[in-house]
Formats: C-alpha cells, structure tokens, sequence
C-alpha cells in the first residue's frame, strides 16, 4: 500500500490481495464513522443555522458512504454477510437474537463452524480468491 | 429451522462441528475457481437467478411489443453421504480418529463439481466454462515440461496483446502441477517460483482441469455467483445410519473471455 495508509500490522508481501482490500474498506468505514461523529457533535454545538445545516448535510453523506463501505465488505466477507443478515433489519432483542441465532446452530455451540452459507447455515468457505493451497 | 433440516439430525454437537470442519478442511483445500475468479455471494437459498441485463423480443396479443427479460438461473448441487451413528457416538467417548472420509469424499465431489462447471460449463445449466469460451488462441503443454516459462511468457504476452491487464494467476492440473514442483531451472532456482513471479500472482492446484490456464485477476472478468454456499443438509437416519448431503447452489458467467488462455497438456498423458 501507498504511504498514505502505513496501518498495516504485517508486512504488506506476506499479506493476500484481498486482505489488503479488506483492510482498506475497514480503514475508510473507521473513518467515515468517526467523521461522522466529529460532524454531529459540530452540528450539536454550532449556533449559526447555516453552517449548522452543511455540517448537518456533510455528516449524513459520511453516513452513505459509510454504508457503500459496509456493503462491500459485507459481499467480500462471508462472516460479515452472516451477521449482518443475522441482526440488521430486525426488531426486539438485539440480545435476544444472538440467543436465538446460536441456539439454531446444529450442536447450539455458537462457533460457526456451519453458518456463513447464505440461509445462516454453511460451511462458510466463501472466496478464496489469490489464495494458494498451503 | 430451514430446508437443510440440520435440527432433525440424530447427530451429537460435538460430533456435528467434526463433520462440518473436515468438509471445510477438504473444500478449502480442492477448490481452485475460486481462487481464480469473482466470487459473488452467499446470496442465500432463495436467490435463483442472475439478471444478465438484457431481452428477447415474444409473440404476445395483437399492437403489443413484448420483451422477456434474460436470467441465468442457479444450479443446485447435492451431494449425499452416509455415517455410522455408532461411529459419531464415540466423539462422545472421547475417540480422536473419527471415520469421516465419506465427508471427505463428499467434499471433494462438490469442489470438483463446481470446478467442471467453471472451467468447462454445464450446458444443462445455461453456463458457459472459462476453457469453453476462451476466445485466444491455446498454448499446448509440451509433456516433458522444459519450456513452462517460456510457454507462461507467451500466454501473458497474449493476454498483453488483448489488453489484459495483471495480476495474473496459473492454475495447474495434477500432473502439470507436479511437473513444476519438481522442475528447476537454470543454476537450480525452482521453476515454480520463476512462474510466480512471471504471473505475479498464485499458482493454483486445479485437479478438475485438463492442462493449465493462464488468468487475469485483475476482477471483472469471470464471476461466480453463489445462492447457498457449500453447507450440510440433513435426509434421513435410521439405528444405524445417518446420510447427510453437502449442497451448493452456483453459476458461472465469463464477461471477458479473452481474459484466460488455455494450455491444454499436448499429446499423450
């Protein structure tokens, strides 16, 4: 990766392609959020009603671009695919759903040793795209 | 529950987290496509058709222009396998060297099933494979394998041409992939690090191949579109028997088919 994202905690040669990628759309989600958040508690304390409203127009862009972020992770990542499927969009218990979601899992273990499959109950082999056998 | 039925197995937990990683270890292990195009999905059970983005003009009633839109539907695989419940009962006993070849066996089934369906398509299924569609000209492996980089420069010197860009991959069968392990070149520096390094990418064991093939990783080109992702489904048990099914639902599209070039093993094998 260029110098202007020197996060990485490996050397970048021993690191695949796509974790790289993934590393870069978690970066630009981390960053998008906090902006966000620096945006909301500006639009919280600033008095002028204009600069209120393009902080206030600024930080909900940062949410879209925040979720284009998610979204991508989430079809590169089969893990991020099963959770989000499993908790977003529902209503009660948030709690309550991780209950029922690992209760429902063959052997109730919660591992996730058969979920990520697309109905919350594959093997969750999902890309291995530029990987080699080991 | 959901139609894998998983919860109707007699099988204990612990038994069941064993069965699901060795399909897992071997699937991992055997599936070269997807190390070589875009995966798309899990896009769950429910999911049965791609939109290809076009029409097809149809005869309906009189003053009417009518078009059908195009889809590409998914294929469903299953592959059924058998375990003695007596055998899966001894996980509980504390037994370390389960029988679970038959998942094994299963899994590998499945890894090549999907594998044939990219590489080569499945008319019956509306999928046309990578070697299939490929539309540059094929390189043929000479069978004593002396000249593989110079046959790897070639293939990347055709993709070149084509305005294909890189990174690239090589994907290998049984015996070409043997032959490059073993192979060195001059001075001794193995053959196969000489290829990494002309690819700029993997070189992918790919049992369901015939030959070899030189890939663009650059995305976009090749897509496989997963519904359900390779998962363990229940059928039936009896005192003695549990038979299970690994299933996956899949198709495969090559948008750009000058983006691989085939290298089919010349003359005898």
């Amino acid at each position: 990766m260029g110098q202007g994202s020197n996060s990485l905690h490996e050397p970048a040669e021993v690191l695949p392609a796509e974790v790289i990628d993934r590393h870069r759309a978690i970066q630009s989600l981390m960053e998008e959020l906090e902006a966000v958040d620096w945006y909301d508690q500006r639009v919280a304390a600033c008095k002028d009603d204009e600069l209120r409203a393009i902080l206030a127009h600024n930080r909900d862009e940062e949410k879209e671009h925040a979720a284009m972020t998610l979204e991508w992770l989430r079809r590169n990542d089969p893990k991020w695919d099963q959770h989000l499927r499993t908790y977003l969009f529902t209503e009660g218990s948030i709690l309550e759903r991780e209950k029922e979601d690992t209760a429902k899992a063959p052997g109730s273990s919660g591992s996730g040793a058969t979920s990520g499959g697309g109905s919350g109950s594959g093997l969750g082999v999902g890309s291995l795209r530029g990987k080699e056998i080991k | 529950m959901n139609h894998l039925r998983q919860e109707l197995s007699p099988i204990l937990p612990r038994a069941y987290e064993l069965i699901a990683a060795r399909a897992r270890e071997v699937l991992e292990s055997r599936l070269a496509a997807r190390r070589l195009v875009d995966f798309d999905g899990p896009r769950g059970y429910a999911f049965s058709a791609v939109s290809l983005g076009r029409s097809r003009p149809i005869q309906v009633p009189s003053g009417v222009d009518a078009r059908l839109r195009l889809v590409q539907p998914l294929l469903e695989l299953r592959v059924p396998f058998e375990l003695s419940l007596a055998e899966l009962d001894d996980v509980d006993r504390g037994a370390d060297d389960i029988e679970l070849e038959p998942v094994a066996d299963a899994a590998r089934k499945l890894a090549d099933l999907e594998d044939k369906a990219v590489f080569y398509g499945v008319d019956a299924a509306g999928i046309s494979g990578l070697i299939t569609t490929s539309t540059q000209p094929q390189l043929p492996l000479n069978p004593d394998f002396q000249d593989f980089p110079d046959q790897i420069s070639a293939a990347l010197a055709q993709l070149h041409s084509a305005g294909v860009a890189g990174p690239y991959a090589i994907a290998l069968d049984e015996l070409s992939y043997a032959a490059l392990l073993r192979s060195t070149g001059p001075g001794g520096y193995p053959t196969l690090n000489h290829v990494r390094k002309l690819v700029e990418g993997p070189a992918v064991f790919a049992p369901s191949l015939k030959g070899a093939l030189v890939i663009s990783l650059r995305g976009g080109d090749f897509v496989l579109t997963v519904g359900q992702d390779a998962s363990i489904g229940y059928l039936s048990h009896d005192s003695s028997t549990v038979r299970l099914y690994l299933e996956e639902t899949l198709t495969f599209r090559s948008l750009s088919p000058e983006a691989v070039v085939p290298l089919p093993l010349a003359g005898p094998r």
